[in-house]
Parts: C-alpha cells; sequence; structure tokens
C-alpha cells in the first residue's frame, strides 16, 4: 500500500492503524503537501456501489462538521477498488491506548476527557449526525491534550441504515460499547452516543468494562439484560455523584437515560465544578419527577386533567352514596352530616388544586431559590450550567417560567445556574489564512467558528479580514462561544477588457489606461488633431493582462512645413542647355510612394541651382537632370 | 436405509458471484454418507475460495480418516483441517479476519445421522409433516432471540440478520456444534443456507416431501421459491431422502 498514490492527490505512508473493518495510514495530500490521515475500507465494502454512494453520503455529513473536539473529515472518495476517507492528521493516541497505558484514571481527567468528547457529540447532534460508534478507539487525545471524536459516518451506514444482508455475511465485531437499542436492531436515535460515552467513562475510570464476557453474545446480552456494577467497586475514588452520572447515561431504559447530551454536559460540568449537590439518578417517568422539558407542560396538563376528573368522579360516587344512605335511614342524618362536613374538607385540601404566583429567583444563590420556590410550593430543578461574566458560580442566572406567572403548586420552576466567570483568549487571526487561524481558534477549546463570510478585497484569497470578536481576553457567557470571520475573495479578476482609445487625447487615455502600460509613438497626420490618439495596436474589446503593453501612435498634427532656399550642386557630366537652363525634376519618396516635389527649369550658376522647396524635419530628395538620375539631397527643414 | 441426494445451488437474484458450495455423493473418493453444504464470506471473492477450500479439505480428510476413530471425531478432526487450511490461505494482508465460511455437515448411516455446523446455514430434519431444525444457528440475531433477549419482531427485521458469531477461517481454531438424530423410512434431511430461509419456511412447504415426489424436484422447487421470493442471497439446497 505504501507509496501507492489515490485519485492522483493522495500519496499512502506508513500505517498508523488497523481495525476490523479499515486500515489507517499516514498519507500526503499532494496538492497541498500537507500530511493526512486516509483510513482505506475493506475490500467488500470497497466494491459495492449502494454502499460506496452512502459512504459518500455520510462523508459530506462529516465534512461539515468543524469542531475542536471533533477530527475534522476532509475528503473521501474511491480509486482502483478502495474506498477512502481523508482526515486531519492528529498527533496523539487513541482514548484506549491512553486507559491502557495510564491506567484508570482520576475522577476529575476523567470526566472532563467525558466532557470534551460530549462538546463534541453535541455539536454533531445539533447537525443531525448521531456518531453510533462511541468507544476509546475513536477518542483520539492528541499531545496537546485536547479532546477529539473521530470516525463519524462509518458505523451508521453499517450498523444501523444498511442491512447486513446487503452486503454480504460478517464476523461480529465489538459490542462492549453498544447500546441496548442497537443490539435489539431497533431504531436509534442521538441517545445512543450517551450510552455509549456512559460505557467509556466507566472504563476511564476503572480500567475494566462494565460488561465483559466469553463471547460477542454474551456481552450483547448483558447490555439489555443486565445492571452494570458501580464504578465505585473498582475505583474509591468515584463518588456518588459521578456513578450517577454513569448510570444515567448507561440507564437501559430511555426514560432513565439523559434525554440529551445537553443533560449529560450539565451534570458532567457540575461536577468539575465541584457543585455537584444537585445530580440525581433520573427517575423514569412517574407522577413527579420527570426530568422532560418539553413534556413538563403535556404532563402536567395531563396530571391536572386527571386530578380534575379523579375529582369530579370521587365527588359524584360520594354524593350519590350519601343520599342513598339518607334515604334509606333518616337516623344517621346527623352522623352522616359529621361524616359530609368532614370528607368535604378532606376531599378540598387533597384534591383541588390551587395556584401560585412564581417568585424571582434570578441572580439568587441556588440554596436560597430553592427554599424561595419550596416556600411556595413550587419545585426547584437546575436543568443546565453555564459560565457567567456577570453572575457568580452557584447562583441562578434565569429561569423559566418566569417571575410573576401564574402556575399550578407542584409546578417545576427550571433554572440556569452560573458556573462563575471563565475567561479564555481570543486569539488575534486578522492576516492569517484560513488553516491557521482554524488552527489557532481549535487550540483553545471553547470557541467554535461560525459561517464564513467572503468579502470582496485586495488581499490574497482565503485571508482572515477582520474578526467578530475582539482579541484578548474574553468572559464567556455560556459553554462555548462562536466567532465570525470575514475573509478574503482574493483580488478581482487579473485580466481587464480593452477599451478604445482612438480619438481620445493621450493625456486622457492615461488617466482612463490604469491597468495596462501605455507606449506612444508619435506621427504626423493631417487629419487627426494633435495629441490624439490614431491607432491602438491592441483592438479595442480584447481581454488583455493586467500590465499589458499596448502602443498607441499619436498624432503631431500635420507636419510644419518650412519653405527653404535649397542649393543643389550640378555634377559636371550633366549636360548644361546653352542659355543655362536646366530640366531639373525632384523626387522624394513619401509613405512608400516614390512621388514628384518639383518639376520645372532652374538657372545654373556656378554649377548650382536654387530650388525652393517645402517640408519639415530631414528630407531626402532624389534630383533627375534632362530625366536623368544625377544625385540626392538632404535638407534640413529645421 | 437407502439414501438418495440431491443438491442446487444458485447465485440468487442481488448477488453478483455464488460463494456457496456443496458436496454430495456422487462420485469417488465421497464416502457413500456425507453432504456438505458452506456459505463462504469475504471480499474480493475470497468468500468462493472459502467455501470451497473448506468444503474440499473437509471431504478429503474425512474420507482419510479410518475407521477407528468414531463418526464424531471424524466430523470435528475434518473441521480443524478445514479451519487451518481457509485460516493459513488468507492472503489478503490487508485485513485478517477477512476470508471464512460456514459448514453444515451431516453424515448418514443405517438409522444414523450425525450433524455438524458452524455459521448460520443449517440443517433440518422433515418427518410427519414437520420439519424440525436440528442445528443451532451460530448468527448473533437467532442467539440472542434464543436467549429471549429480543422478540421475534426484532429479530425479522433487525438490521444485523447477517452477522455470525462463528466461522471458519477465522480463527487458529474453531468450535463445531454436533447434534445426532435417529433417522426412520420416510425421513428427509435438508441443509441449507440462509438465503433459503431468509425466504421461505419449510414448514409451509411439506406437501413437496411426498414420497410421489423426486428428490431433485424437492431441491428444485425449494430454490425456485427462494428466487421468486426475491432471492437476495446465494442459495443452497442439499436434500436426503431416507427410504
Amino acid at each position: 500500500m505504501t507509496d501507492r498514490i489515490l485519485n492522483n492527490r493522495y500519496k499512502l505512508g506508513e500505517q498508523i492503524g488497523s481495525g476490523g473493518m479499515s486500515i489507517v495510514y499516514k498519507a500526503e495530500d499532494l496538492t497541498t503537501g500537507e500530511t493526512v490521515a486516509i483510513k482505506v475500507l475493506r475490500s467488500e465494502l470497497s466494491e459495492n456501489d449502494q454502499l460506496i454512494r452512502k459512504f459518500n453520503q455520510e462523508a459530506e455529513s462529516a465534512k461539515r462538521l468543524t469542531h475542536p473536539n471533533i477530527v475534522r473529515t476532509r475528503d473521501a472518495g474511491y480509486d482502483d477498488n478502495i474506498y477512502y476517507i481523508v482526515r486531519d492528521l492528529v498527533d496523539g493516541m487513541t482514548l484506549k491506548e491512553y486507559i491502557d497505558k495510564e491506567g484508570p484514571l482520576a475522577p476529575d481527567h476523567a470526566a472532563d476527557i467525558a466532557l470534551k468528547v460530549a462538546f463534541g457529540l453535541q455539536y454533531a447532534h445539533s447537525n443531525g449526525v448521531i456518531h453510533r460508534d462511541i468507544k476509546p478507539h475513536n477518542i483520539i487525545i492528541d499531545n496537546d491534550g485536547s479532546v477529539k471524536l473521530t470516525d463519524f459516518g462509518i458505523a451508521r451506514v453499517l450498523n444501523d441504515e444498511t442491512r447486513t444482508t446487503e452486503y454480504g455475511k460478517s464476523l461480529v465485531g465489538t459490542v462492549y460499547y453498544t447500546s441496548p437499542e442497537q443490539i435489539r436492531g431497533l431504531n436509534v436515535d442521538e441517545r445512543t452516543d450517551v450510552y455509549s460515552l456512559g460505557v467509556v467513562l466507566f472504563e476511564m475510570l476503572t480500567g475494566t468494562l462494565p460488561f465483559d464476557g466469553e463471547n460477542a453474545v454474551n456481552i450483547a446480552m448483558q447490555h439489555v439484560t443486565k445492571e452494570a456494577e458501580s464504578a465505585r467497586k473498582y475505583n474509591k475514588a468515584v463518588n456518588t455523584s459521578l456513578d450517577n452520572i454513569i448510570r444515567n447515561a448507561m440507564a437501559k431504559k430511555l426514560d432513565g437515560r439523559y434525554r440529551s447530551i445537553d443533560d449529560m454536559i450539565r451534570d458532567l460540568q457540575k461536577y468539575l465544578a465541584g457543585n455537584d449537590m444537585g445530580i440525581f439518578r433520573i427517575a423514569p417517568a412517574t407522577v413527579r419527577s420527570s426530568s422532560s422539558k418539553k413534556g413538563i407542560s403535556a404532563k402536567k396538563h395531563a396530571e391536572k386533567e386527571r386530578r380534575r376528573k379523579k375529582n369530579a368522579d370521587d365527588i359524584n360516587a360520594f354524593l350519590v352514596n350519601m343520599l342513598l344512605v339518607v334515604l334509606l335511614s333518616g337516623l344517621l342524618v346527623m352522623l352522616i352530616y359529621g361524616i359530609y362536613t368532614v370528607g368535604s374538607t378532606i376531599i378540598k385540601n387533597n384534591f383541588v388544586v390551587s395556584t401560585v404566583d412564581v417568585p424571582d429567583v434570578c441572580g439568587r444563590p441556588e440554596a436560597e431559590a430553592q427554599k424561595l420556590l419550596e416556600d411556595k410550593q413550587l419545585i426547584y430543578r437546575a436543568v443546565s450550567t453555564e459560565y457567567n461574566s456577570k453572575i457568580p458560580a452557584g447562583y441562578v442566572i434565569s429561569q423559566t417560567p418566569a417571575d410573576g406567572e401564574t402556575v399550578n403548586e407542584d409546578s417545576l420552576v427550571q433554572v440556569v445556574v452560573s458556573l462563575g466567570a471563565f475567561e479564555i483568549e481570543i486569539p488575534y487571526c486578522v492576516g492569517m489564512d484560513i488553516v491557521s487561524a482554524e488552527y489557532e481558534i481549535k487550540k483553545s477549546g471553547y470557541i467554535t467558528i461560525g459561517k464564513y463570510n467572503y468579502v470582496d478585497s485586495n488581499e490574497p484569497e482565503n485571508t482572515i479580514i477582520s474578526q467578530s470578536l475582539p482579541s484578548g481576553t474574553y468572559s464567556l457567557d455560556g459553554n462555548y462561544v462562536t466567532i465570525y470571520f470575514d475573509i478574503s475573495k482574493g483580488p478581482s479578476d487579473e485580466y481587464v477588457e480593452l477599451r478604445n482609445f482612438v480619438g481620445y487625447t493621450i493625456s486622457t487615455v492615461q488617466e482612463l489606461a490604469k491597468d495596462i502600460t501605455i507606449k506612444v509613438t508619435y506621427e504626423h497626420s493631417d487629419t487627426v488633431g494633435k495629441d490624439v490618439v490614431i491607432s491602438q495596436n491592441i483592438p479595442a474589446g480584447t481581454v488583455v493582462e493586467k500590465g499589458e503593453e499596448v502602443h498607441f501612435v499619436v498624432s503631431l498634427g500635420p507636419e510644419k512645413l518650412v519653405e527653404m532656399e535649397v542649393l543643389i550642386s550640378i555634377p559636371d557630366n550633366v549636360n548644361i542647355s546653352s542659355d543655362g537652363v536646366l530640366f531639373v525634376t525632384i523626387k522624394q519618396i513619401r509613405n512608400g510612394d516614390f512621388v514628384t516635389v518639383y518639376t520645372g527649369n532652374a538657372n545654373v550658376e556656378n554649377s548650382m541651382i536654387e530650388v525652393t522647396l517645402e517640408g519639415s524635419g530631414t528630407q531626402t530628395y532624389y534630383v533627375y537632370a534632362n530625366n536623368a538620375f544625377i544625385c540626392t539631397k538632404t535638407v534640413d527643414f529645421d | 436405509m437407502n439414501f438418495e441426494f440431491f443438491a442446487v445451488s444458485h447465485k440468487g437474484l442481488v448477488r453478483e458471484n455464488n460463494e456457496d458450495y456443496f458436496c454430495i455423493p456422487s462420485s469417488s473418493p465421497l464416502p457413500k454418507g456425507l453432504v456438505v453444504l458452506a456459505d463462504g464470506m469475504g471480499g474480493h471473492k475470497s468468500g468462493e475460495v472459502a467455501s470451497k477450500m473448506a468444503s474440499d479439505t473437509f471431504v478429503t480428510e474425512f474420507c482419510a480418516l479410518g475407521d477407528d476413530k468414531t463418526i464424531t471425531e471424524k466430523l470435528l478432526l475434518s473441521l480443524e483441517k478445514a479451519n487451518s487450511a481457509v485460516y493459513t490461505a488468507a492472503t489478503d494482508k490487508l485485513f485478517k479476519n477477512n476470508m471464512g465460511t460456514t459448514m453444515t455437515a451431516c453424515y448418514v448411516e443405517d438409522t444414523k445421522a450425525v450433524f455438524l455446523n458452524v455459521g448460520d446455514s443449517r440443517a433440518y430434519l422433515v418427518r410427519d409433516n414437520e420439519a424440525v431444525q436440528v442445528t443451532q444457528d451460530h448468527s448473533v440475531v437467532q442467539e440472542l432471540l434464543i436467549k429471549s433477549i429480543i422478540t421475534e419482531e426484532e429479530a425479522a427485521n433487525h438490521p444485523q440478520k447477517n452477522v455470525i458469531t462463528r466461522a471458519i477461517g477465522i480463527e487458529p481454531t474453531v468450535n463445531g456444534d454436533i447434534f445426532i438424530k435417529d433417522i426412520r423410512h420416510g425421513d428427509h434431511i435438508v441443509l441449507c443456507s440462509d438465503g433459503l430461509t431468509a425466504h421461505i419456511d419449510l414448514n409451509d412447504l411439506m406437501i413437496l416431501f411426498d414420497p410421489a415426489c423426486t428428490v431433485d424436484s424437492i431441491a428444485n422447487t425449494l430454490r425456485d421459491l427462494a428466487l421468486a421470493q426475491g432471492g437476495t442471497d446465494n442459495v443452497t439446497v442439499v436434500v436426503i431422502r431416507c427410504d
């Protein structure tokens, strides 16, 4: 494989990894010189056209994922019976190798790695991409300590989207991290990634797997039927809160699992901030403790309705019974009256729902907020945590429902709690090219790049022209911040269409023709005025390169003619008539034609004749006497 | 007991080539009672190579082994030989575990049938209008179903129906399952690759096994029915009639 070139672009180098479905090579992108990682897929996968199409679709999805915690997919293609995927090359090791090397990790370290993976997943999920194959082999710890997810896409095509019958029989692979719903062949959603991350977290903390066995089916079974042991059994440093996080992630039933990766992020951040008092096991749907944000109003409504109905039915039943008793026996009236009074009070106290106004808990410490709410028979629930530049750690940032709203008693009031201020460094990227800027941004870990805005500029193509956030320290509000760049499209065209300059004065031409190099020669003209362009050597309408030389012929105006008495010596051998008169013809070459400029008799005196000629500059004449050429004469009129 | 054998194999209507293979008694040096069916896997047509190599090696070894060994021992030893042959022949250095095959074999003599199975091809015993599966599939979905980890419905629609847990040629050694059954006059034994059972249920087709039908009509009809239902995989059927 080494030195093989794919699609004339990627030159394969040394092998750097392998798996059941593929092998990874270092490679050189011959068009840019960059070193990349290329994953080559197994031959029978590479041969199936339908699969290739699906892989390409997945690669397109994966290419759109740009995030500090995701290894970027650059390209994918097919060449010579090989389907390959091109990714950034990350210098580092897989989490699998890291755990093998370091042993069980300290809880904070493991939670931090899990948090970074979760950030990557959060981004992917919000872009509609589920990983489906989260495992330590797909998590890279690079030499700077950054945590990056890789291998989006293939798992989706092979495990869930495609019936394995489409590409033939295969031997079962790793099932250590597979979610119960995947084992059962059901449709999976983002929560399958939460489960797998839970398993990874367990493994990071203990160095072992929650489910292991002698064969794949044995392990698969356990995911569906067996409760995992507590990680605390293997690592005493794991506290209840962290254990709860693992259990919440690894819940077999979806209603007992984190509803989304966001909820897992909330708990991990709480744990890391030392604020882990509020990390509870998620209780599957029972009357009070539903943690579903969307479902709350529906559930509350259903409960309200149920209670109303029960209330109405109970009262009806009771009244009917009471009437029957009264009708049957008047002697019991006193006793019945007593029961009725007490009974209706009981009903009123337990079944009629009262309402309450939601107090304002924003800006208050959690404990105080909780007490304020509970004093009003409301339930306090912290649903997420965020950094905030203004609100101190442990204080409430926002609440839902808002203060002043009227709700039923026992309603849930959800708050966002502050993690306090957190400053990050925003790098100065103006003037950098996109690749360098992306690198700088990714290094920081808490910044994502928003959609690029391409603008006209004289700067070279792909240079950052401006950034939406100033460089320097920045106080986070939220879990990360998005920066936007204006990027130069590159200087506009290097070509210009030549216009017509004929008829313009040369000074006008010099003003107008900024994109070309002007060369001028001068000529007399009787028809074209002085300083006006007579002709241009490249016709108007021609597209030329900027800076192209264009030659203009500019008029000097009509020739200024000077009259001059010219003396011409007559050679001795010329036959002169007796009265000293010579028939002279003087010719000149003008515009390629041999024209006669003088014809007539001239008096010869002292072997000379005098002729009046008119011209400008230096002219050469050919003198004929008696129609025979005798000599040339050069005259300088100036 | 007299035995009649017939087998057919077809690449189906979807696959590019046929990676199934079978051996039945029709020419020497095959011993009179042995049938073998194999369903190969692997890219670049290595499935074809694997199923043929495994079957031929298996049969040759079985014939070469002396009668001092029981049928079961002979079957297991032949399996080991076949496995080694495919395992060492895996020439695709690009991917280890790439070339393999299932195998279902059956040896009949007198009133006994001994079955060997690795993978998800199957053997059935058809008696008194009922087809009973003799072997147990080494397929992820089937194993989960048998253990009631998943329901029948989940198994029927499972995306990973073609994922097997055991195969010849993948590891240096492989475990084969042995099943022993008594056979009676009028019994039929059917071996088939999963390309058949993907489309039909034998118990719906007991009429085919009427003594008036020939063994070739049984095999041909089963194959045709699978093709009529889509033929999504290679389909191979081996029929033994016990008279």
